[in-house]
């Protein structure tokens, strides 16, 4: 592992823009690139058991951010903050996650592998507590503080009512900084928080360029959707598909086809990374 | 009720294991006064408080198990999370060889239990997760100590996993023609009859006995073949000790299909029938 470095609040290197918030962590816990902190950044937070619809924008707007050089900023959690740092690395690894434990408990275990990933990416991870220090549910919400401290703007992907995310936009709005969400449906748990603060005065954004048009960078956006060619054998069972799951006994019957060759399309379809399944034999496009 | 439906549609007993199986049911005290020669396939669902001794046979004198009393037939486990781990664990073995070893200090005996394994469970402990109509209540954690509940090695000893999802109300009213037991099964004992044709030299008569050398020997694939299934190894997470199960289930798709040779739609079909596998479940 990479040697930890402890970044103190009177040190010069620590980032400035910590400094700003009033109760600013006294020592701060480095792996990685440190040079991040004080580079431009957008946090992209959101639930932890999210939906498709969550995980695909939330990676491919942290994609596209990083694009323009921000650096993208996230707690390490499974769902939307996993994605988030997932579509930053795609970009090259502008990316910093805030722990709100120790290094040596890496909490959820299983992001071990990210967390390896991130550094090797030369991303960089804080935390506000001593290595030892191990996960404690009572300290992830403040961590919080960080992230939206280190971040221009804090862009809310999926929530529920009173989350985790909802925490990180308080903190963003105290802090003075621009909160922004995706819209989702209102039938879903995981869009209460979210449509919640957009009433609340969050802007509304459906890409990424929404995010960049507010800090002046220049903005081209396309509106012509970009139509998937798929091969003709397969166009059938494709054209019935959307991006909503839809199960493939309604994909059989629109097609007339039975369910072993629709089940044989979908396969081939998904190899090819046309479509995904998902749970409860559901489809959708890509 | 559909796993009840499958002895109808498996081929018919031998007279051999009739005899077989009627043995193992009289050793176990079990064979009533008006059937003196069991003609059907067994059909065995225990509870799921069953313990592992019951299902795999003990006793002072070890008696038949569960898995034994359903030689040559079905044994069906019900919501199997629901199962304590150890009594599943047992099953590993005896999937594998066909027969089990019991020993005891009176006696040690061998019983034959040549059984189709078929189990049912929740995606879930609410039974919602991927449903469109209503929301999984459950955790992340509580969906993974549920599924983690059934060892992967156990997992991978079962051919075909599929996914079914509720039938609405309105589904169940009305009426749909569908195909009979009847005709399935004259397809089935059709498909079995091309097996043991094509079997006659090496002394077995299905496609499920086929050795690691043996499915290299009737399992050839094609070169759209391979590339699916390296392709979908790769892209959809398989774990690796599925790949000769792949081959023997598409193998038998071939067959019902009635062609020589396996071809790319029977390997993907029988690809999709390891939906536990996927990646998404372990997520």
């Amino acid at each position: 592992m990479e040697k930890i470095k402890i970044l103190k609040s009177t040190d010069k290197k620590y980032p400035l823009k910590l400094l700003e918030i009033k109760d600013y962590p006294k020592e701060l816990y480095v792996i990685g690139n440190e040079k991040l902190l004080n580079k431009k950044s957008i946090a992209i937070v959101g639930s932890r058991d999210c939906t498709n619809y969550g995980a695909k924008y939330a990676e491919r707007f942290a994609e596209q951010i990083s694009k323009e050089n921000i650096c993208i900023v996230s707690g390490m959690a499974i769902g939307i903050d996993t994605c988030a740092h997932i579509g930053a690395l795609k970009e090259k690894g502008n990316t910093i996650a805030v722990l709100g434990c120790g290094f040596n408990h890496i909490y959820p275990e299983e992001n071990t592998e990210l967390f390896n990933k991130i550094i090797e990416n030369k991303g960089c991870v804080i935390s506000e507590y001593p290595p030892e220090t191990e996960a404690d549910l009572s300290k992830f919400p403040l961590r919080n503080r960080i992230i939206s401290a280190l971040s221009m703007g804090v862009l809310v992907v999926e929530a529920k009512h009173r989350s985790g995310s909802t925490v990180t936009a308080k903190y963003a709005k105290e802090q003075e900084k621009k909160v922004f969400c995706i819209p989702g449906n209102i039938d879903l748990k995981t869009s209460v928080g979210t449509n919640r603060l957009i009433q609340a005065g969050a802007k509304l954004v459906v890409c990424a360029e929404d995010i960049l048009a507010e800090y002046g960078f220049p903005v081209k956006i396309d509106e012509t959707e970009q139509e998937v060619i798929v091969e003709n054998e397969y166009a059938d069972v494709y054209n019935v598909l959307t991006y909503m799951p839809t199960n493939i006994n309604i994909i059989a019957k629109k097609c007339k086809l039975d369910i072993s060759k629709v089940s044989q399309k979908l396969l081939m379809m998904e190899i090819k990374g046309y479509i995904k399944s998902m749970p409860g034999n559901e489809y959708v496009r890509l | 009720m559909m796993a009840r439906r499958i002895p109808s549609i498996l081929p018919d007993l031998t007279f051999e294991e009739a005899l077989e199986t009627t043995k193992i049911h009289s050793i176990a005290g079990i064979l009533s006064k008006d059937i003196p020669l069991i003609t059907k396939r067994p059909f065995r669902s225990p509870h799921h408080t069953i313990s592992s001794s019951s299902l795999v046979g003990g006793g002072k004198i070890p008696k038949p198990g569960e898995i034994s009393l359903a030689h040559n037939g079905v044994l069906f486990l019900d919501e199997l999370p629901e199962f304590n781990k150890n009594t599943l664990e047992v099953l590993r073995g005896p999937l594998e060889d066909g027969i089990i070893n019991i020993s005891r200090v009176n006696a040690s005996l061998t019983y034959p239990c040549n059984f189709m394994f078929v189990a049912s469970m929740n995606p879930c402990p609410c039974g919602y997760f991927g449903s469109k109509d209503k929301e999984c209540t459950c955790s992340p954690t509580s969906i993974e100590k549920y599924m983690g509940k059934i060892s992967g090695p156990l997992l991978d000893r079962i051919d075909i996993q599929i996914e079914v999802s509720a039938v609405k109300y309105q589904k169940l009213e009305e009426e749909i023609q569908s195909e009979n037991s009847e005709t399935i099964k004259q397809r089935v004992n059709k498909a079995r009859k091309i097996q043991q044709q094509r079997y006659k030299e090496v002394g077995i008569y299905a496609n499920s006995q086929l050795t690691p050398k043996l499915v290299n020997k009737y399992c050839k694939l094609d070169k759209e073949s391979k590339e699916i299934l390296k392709n979908a190894f790769e892209r959809l997470g398989l774990s690796a000790r599925a790949h000769g199960r792949i081959l023997k289930v598409a193998r038998t798709i071939a067959d019902l299909d009635e062609k020589e040779n396996i071809d790319s739609s029977h390997i993907a079909e029988a690809i999709q029938y390891r939906s536990l596998d996927k990646k998404y479940w372990k997520n």
